[in-house]
């Protein structure tokens, strides 16, 4: 029987709530989670099998979401990938600041880079085993990124003309 | 059935067991990753790509060894140090995130 640090025992539960936030970085919460709670202290925690595969479908589902990536998504892609900024702005081939600046929110990801950046975690999970190859190619051809398409071509043919 | 004797083959068995899943997470861990701003993804970084696990006198609670593990984060900005006690548990190799130390404050 697992022990708590207060000297109660963990007996596993159905969590109705559990707060993630501490172990994804992202602002979560698990509903109807097993989890594990002290029959003293009745604090609660989770088992690692828990909380690796919750972390792991949270990028997937992060990865595939319609939305650009949000400051706090893009984060969470490169801490999964364990890229450091430097390693990942290498990899897209921006500067480095160009990646602080995603994840502190100071600028908006582009949709050309939000689709690089999903599609280098797409390949990750393909890498760890996590999705099939096949998911990723649906997935990449159902992507759309965001960006405006009337915009640049009349303005290309205005100038050619 | 005591955890394992030697830091090598301690680090050998927390990083297998984390990757695999066959870990706990303590209350005071959690919390610790509240208050020194370390994220889940960052401690489990650190125990991959650890080199450095020494003993640490905890007492252990779940028959097992305790180790203090020393590595950095994902961003290589800062240090983590995570305390982990390595038993069986069911004749499975298991390990609990004890604790994150501050490594400025716990430094020898």
């Amino acid at each position: 029987m697992l022990k708590c640090d207060c000297g109660g025992r963990l007996r596993k539960t159905v969590l109705s709530q559990y707060d993630f936030t501490a172990f994804a970085g992202i602002s979560s919460t698990l509903r109807n989670v097993q989890g594990l709670q002290c029959d003293v202290c009745h604090g609660t925690t989770l088992d690692g099998m828990v909380i690796n595969g919750t972390l792991r479908a949270m990028e997937i589902e992060i990865a595939k979401q319609p939305e650009r990536l949000s400051h706090e998504h893009a984060r969470f892609l490169r801490q999964r990938m364990r890229l450091t900024q430097q390693a990942l702005a290498e990899r897209m081939s921006v500067a480095r600041e160009t990646v602080a600046d995603w994840e502190r929110g100071a600028s908006t990801i582009s949709p050309q880079h939000d689709y690089i950046l999903r599609s280098l975690a797409m390949a990750h999970l393909v890498e760890t085993g996590t999705v099939q190859k096949e998911d990723l190619l649906d997935t990449m051809r159902e992507t759309r990124t965001s960006f405006p398409r009337k915009v640049g071509l009349p303005i290309l043919i205005g100038k050619v003309a | 059935m005591p955890g394992p004797k030697t830091p090598v083959a301690a680090l050998e068995w927390i990083q297998k067991a984390v990757y695999d899943g066959r870990y706990h997470v303590s209350i005071h861990f959690r919390d610790m990753l509240y208050s020194r701003k370390i994220e889940m993804e960052d401690a489990c970084h650190a125990i991959e790509v650890a080199t450095v696990c020494e003993p640490y006198d905890r007492d252990p609670v779940h028959g097992g060894t305790c180790w203090r593990i020393k590595a950095h984060d994902i961003g290589e900005t800062k240090e983590v140090w995570v305390g982990c006690e390595a038993f069986y548990e069911s004749k499975k190799r298991k390990c609990m995130l004890c604790t994150l130390f501050d490594p400025n404050a716990d430094r020898r």
